[in-house]
């Protein structure tokens, strides 16, 4: 186990921040969600962030992605610098080049998988490239589930639907946030297997959020947070080791 | 459960803001509704009595009784005579002309008693009338007609015999204006009585005897011994009362009239009221199925169903009273204001406010119960949460639409039960038939309701637009088919009565107006009023050409026709001829126009040709006959046909024979009944004759035009209430369901969708719900109000089918703003969330 050095080159990565600072309130009610982080995630690699309930972790995901606005600091995302967009910029930039798998709750309940998956080139009103639509969905396994409405489809589907509604875009970063927290345990290796085989095979860049150490060995890279602070990076992670560095950061 | 009802209202009162404002609504209308009848009521009560105050016993007769006698100066003196009474006045209204001002006015004459405490009138300046060539006039007449005390009028009326008198007048003093309804939109004058009752115009007959009765006299005895005294001098029903159950008695003639008006007005308040109730009960299943983990979490935690439902029918009755106490509250304040305007009318000065407790009680139990039952179905939707739903992620899957096959079966025997009445009833042209069909039917189609609407908004949401926010929107109008087809419904309900009502009424006039222009063939007929006054004898000759010509020039007239005499018909009246193209520009059906050889005769001719004796004797021969629908009709041939039908004779000669010409004029279309008086008046002063040489279908038709353009008004203003809450139920819908939706709207947004597309995918949603509901409802509207014109009025005319487009193109116009507006604030409050706000939302 080791924990190394946070910095590193910011250029080339597919999504990075400096100086990233993000409050909440004002005051004796002031909370420091981040403190100033410097962070880069290279392309291709498959990333777990984790830490203590509290450490900033989805705050980051959630600066990082467009979803929230950062209070100081700069992102960027294939090189843009995010935090200078409007909101019409950043919801093209987020229907553009990020994917999203979350928790719970990420299909639309009236539409049907196929029709969810296909959701977001629809909104930039570009038509899937049937080809990469087949190897996505042939990928996952969903060829019979495509007219299910999400009601219809098991936890561990709806999630398999979420993650090629991800995929399809081709997005710059793919973005989870705890995307096995509601499945069972063989669901969730199913899933996870398959974020790890995109960011292999298809050299997506994966960004996700976990509680879980076991989720998080199947991660290229799992950076650690405390306190609104990277404070530990971790290479080839393995539950066994991951769950010795969060017992440290607890400590 | 009240602390959890509580904690429920204050937590989200926003959400009841929109169910608090239709029950307020539909529960004023209903209490206003009733105090209309009371302030009615107690407005004539006051009016009405004011001259009986002042008596001590009223005398009259009994109404209602054949040959019950009349009072006059015998009975006058019968009453005054008797013990106990120590002055009697009789009470009566005489009518006459007054010349004050810039003309003549009609005025009331009011008899002024000898007795002072028995005086109606009450002396605002000046002094009472001292002798026959004095009168009291009311202030504000005297204000108006810039008459003051001093001046003298003139008062003018006839005699039994038909003999005409002026009286020259004083005015000594001016009084209180009576507000009295029979007398207060007159000029009121006080005379002695022998002036007042040659005003009566024929015999001197009173309406009623006032008596003022001895100190200490008791009232009962002096009563019985009045009705014997009166009995005695030739009245078969004498009747004495005292002043209050006179008036009560005179009311009574009122009030028939008056309870009819409540009875059609408290129709539309039931509409209103079942809309109400409609957008109630969608509030709370809406509220029900957002609560559906928190009433789990309650059952979770050992709250038996019944608690449960107490606990949504606690928050319904809260809600009911509080928002019926403030609809009570409306319609009073509403009321007030009418109350105070109409007073300021001359002709309704007497008008007062009453609100009886049987509003109030009426407005806040209907309202409360109404809220109530509405609740019921929602509630017990509510009771059915099963404890484990609280463990259970929120469901997400859209609502199955599972209407009743009890609900399907009724709705379709009603559904064709009543639209085989009311084409039963059309055919037949039985109103009655007619109706009970129509309302049957669409009962039964409100039954179906959510059978047909929802797959109606799916198909109008597959024509709305192929981008996602589009086809988002039509998805979601229908997710929930039974909330979209209560939503809808309210508003089918308030668009297809208005619908009806115009297109009835556009369909009434176009029938009565075809029908009137077959019955009179011209707007206006100016008939020979004989010769002026001081013209010497024989050389009266009628109208002229020239006379034609002039009124063409008058604004209004669009052309006139000269007709003269050229003939006698079979039964021997005149026929007239006139030039054909003269014809054709005044006749208002075009088939109407005489042709060569052809003759236009009344309705009652049944024979196919006629022959006329010409009136230079010559011979003509038989003419084909053109039948009119008109009873009253000279038969009129054109010039070219009559062609030396008068040779040799001119018009000197045919006036003394009494033929002389008539003129026929069309008036400009679109004029009001106003608009042709006053050109009535104008034709008649170019040509120097009376006012009553001037007649015509015209008048008659504006007339009709005008009071079913009055019902349609008065009726939209009733059904705009019931249309106005069904649109507060469409953005109530729309709101909660964006309430429920925040996490979806979050999640589509962190997918990209824009603030702009989420509003407009809201804005597009509420448009598809009330636009189907409106063109549904225009469309079932003008059905229902053709075969409701047809059965109205089909017995007597031949239906002529007119749409109002323009009018129903507004309603829809109305439905869709409305609903667009409805989405406005739904949609904001949608697009402000950011989205990891509302994905954190549970």
């Amino acid at each position: 186990m080791t924990i190394t050095d946070t910095s590193l080159p910011t250029s080339t990565a597919a999504v990075a921040a400096r100086g990233l600072t993000k409050h909440y309130g004002s005051g004796d009610t002031r909370v420091e969600a981040l403190r100033g982080v410097d962070v880069a995630f290279e392309r291709g690699r498959f990333t777990a962030i984790m830490g203590p309930s509290g450490s900033g972790k989805s705050t980051l995901m959630h600066c990082l992605a467009g979803l929230d606005t950062a209070t100081s600091g700069e992102i960027l995302i294939a090189g843009q610098d995010i935090t200078r967009l409007d909101d019409n910029q950043l919801t093209r930039l987020r229907r553009d080049t990020i994917g999203f798998v979350f928790q719970s709750f990420n299909l639309v309940p009236t539409l049907t998988a196929e029709q969810n998956i296909v959701l977001p080139l629809q909104l930039a009103g570009r038509r899937p490239d049937a080809e990469w639509l087949a190897t996505v969905v042939d990928t996952l396994g969903l060829g019979d589930r495509l007219g299910h409405k999400p009601h219809e489809l098991s936890g561990g589907q709806q999630q398999r639907v979420a993650v090629a509604r991800a995929l399809l875009t081709r997005p710059e970063v793919v973005f989870g946030d705890e995307p096995t927290g509601n499945l069972d345990t063989r669901t969730g290796a199913e899933v996870l297997t398959l974020l790890k085989a995109s960011a292999r095979d298809m050299g997506q860049t994966i960004i996700m959020v976990t509680h879980d150490p076991v989720a998080a060995g199947y991660a290229d890279e799992v950076l650690l947070m405390r306190d609104g602070e990277i404070v530990g990076r971790l290479q080839d992670p393995t539950p066994e080791n991951v769950t010795a560095a969060l017992a440290g950061l607890g400590a | 459960m009240l602390g959890l009802a509580l904690a429920n209202l204050r937590t989200h009162a926003r959400r009841f803001i929109a169910v608090v404002l239709a029950v307020m609504i539909g529960t004023a209308f209903l209490s206003a509704t009733l105090m209309v009848n009371a302030s009615t009521t107690a407005s004539l009560e006051r009016s009405v009595g004011e001259a009986y105050q002042p008596a001590g016993l009223v005398a009259g007769t009994e109404p209602g009784v054949p040959d019950a006698g009349q009072l006059g100066p015998a009975q006058l003196d019968a009453v005054q005579a008797l013990d106990g009474v120590a002055a009697a006045s009789p009470l009566f209204r005489g009518f006459g002309r007054l010349q004050a001002g810039d003309g003549e006015h009609n005025a009331v004459v009011l008899p002024l008693a000898d007795d002072a405490a028995l005086r109606g009138t009450v002396l605002a300046t000046g002094d009472w009338p001292g002798d026959d060539g004095s009168v009291l006039l009311d202030e504000r007449s005297a204000g108006r007609l810039g008459v003051g005390v001093g001046d003298r009028l003139v008062l003018s009326g006839a005699d039994p015999d038909g003999t005409p008198f002026s009286l020259d007048v004083a005015v000594a003093g001016l009084s209180v204006p009576s507000s009295d309804p029979f007398v207060s939109g007159f000029p009121q004058l006080t005379a002695a009585p022998a002036v007042a009752e040659r005003l009566l115009g024929g015999d001197t007959v009173y309406q009623a005897l006032l008596m003022r009765l001895d100190a200490g006299a008791d009232p009962v005895g002096v009563a019985a011994a009045a009705a014997k005294a009166l009995g005695d001098s030739g009245i078969a029903a004498p009747i004495v009362q005292t002043p209050a159950e006179r008036t009560t008695q005179d009311l009574a003639g009122f009030t028939g009239g008056q309870d009819q008006l409540t009875i059609v007005l408290l129709v539309f308040a039931l509409v209103a009221l079942v809309v109400t109730g409609l957008v109630v009960m969608n509030t709370f299943a809406v509220l029900v199925a957002q609560r559906t983990r928190e009433l789990a979490l309650l059952r979770t935690l050992g709250a038996v169903k019944q608690q449960i439902r107490r606990s949504v029918l606690v928050e319904a009755l809260l809600v009911g009273l509080v928002a019926s106490g403030l609809g009570v509250l409306l319609a009073i304040g509403v009321m007030a204001g009418l109350v105070a305007y109409v007073g300021t009318l001359p002709e309704a000065s007497f008008a007062v406010l009453a609100v009886p407790a049987g509003a109030v009680l009426a407005g806040l139990g209907v309202g409360t119960l109404m809220t109530l039952t509405a609740a019921w179905l929602p509630a017990r939707r509510a009771m059915r949460v099963a404890p484990l739903a609280a463990l259970r992620p929120a469901e997400e899957a859209t609502a199955g639409n599972r209407a009743g096959r009890f609900r399907i079966v009724a709705g379709t025997v009603l559904l064709l039960g009543g639209g085989a009445l009311l084409a039963l009833g059309a055919a037949a042209a039985q109103l009655l038939v007619g109706f009970a069909g129509g309302l049957v039917s669409f009962t039964g189609l409100l039954l179906l309701a959510s059978v047909f609407l929802p797959p109606a908004v799916r198909l109008c949401g597959l024509v709305g637009g192929r981008g996602v926010p589009a086809r988002l929107a039509s998805l979601n109008a229908v997710r929930n088919p039974a909330r979209t087809s209560t939503t809808a419904t309210a508003l089918l309900i308030g668009v297809t009565l208005v619908a009806m009502m115009m297109v009835g009424a556009q369909t009434t006039k176009a029938t009565l107006e075809a029908e009137l222009g077959s019955e009179y063939l011209v707007d206006l007929t100016v008939y020979d009023s004989g010769p002026v006054d001081g013209a010497a004898p024989g050389t009266h000759t009628g109208y002229t050409a020239a006379d034609a010509a002039a009124l063409e020039g008058i604004d209004g007239v669009a052309s006139a026709a000269l007709l003269v005499p050229v003939a006698h018909g079979p039964t021997g009246t005149p026929v007239y001829a006139a030039d054909e193209a003269a014809l054709a520009a005044v006749v208002n059906d075009p088939a109407m126009v005489p042709g060569p050889g052809e003759i236009v005769v009344p309705q009652h001719v049944e024979e196919s040709t006629v022959t006329v004796e010409p009136l230079s004797g010559a011979v003509s021969g038989p003419l084909a006959t053109l039948t009119t629908r008109a009873n009253y009709l000279d038969p009129l041939v054109t010039s070219g046909t009559a062609a030396g039908w008068t040779a040799g004779l001119g018009a000197a000669e045919l006036a003394a024979q009494g033929m002389t010409p008539l003129l026929w004029l069309k008036a400009d279309p679109g004029l009001d009944a106003a608009a042709l008086t006053e050109l009535a008046a104008a034709v008649s002063a170019q040509l120097g004759v009376p006012d009553y040489a001037v007649s015509g279908g015209a008048l008659e038709r504006a007339m009709f035009t005008q009071v079913i353009d009055t019902l349609l008004l008065v009726v939209s203003g009733l059904l705009a209430v019931a249309v106005f809450i069904a649109l507060i139920g469409v953005a109530n819908t729309l709101s909660l369901s964006v309430l429920e939706r925040t996490r979806e709207s979050s999640l589509l947004r962190a997918l990209g969708l824009t603030r702009g597309q989420l509003r407009g995918m809201l804005a597009l949603e509420a448009v598809l719900i009330a636009g189907v509901a409106a063109v549904l409802g225009a469309a079932l509207g003008a059905g229902y109000g053709i075969l409701g014109a047809q059965s109205a009025i089909g017995s007597f005319a031949s239906i002529h089918v007119s749409v109002p487009w323009a009018q129903l193109a507004l309603v829809l116009a109305v439905a869709v703003l409305a609903a667009l507006a409805a989405s406005v604030v739904p949609g904001r409050r949608a697009a402000r969330l950011s989205p990891v706000e509302g994905l954190a939302t549970e």
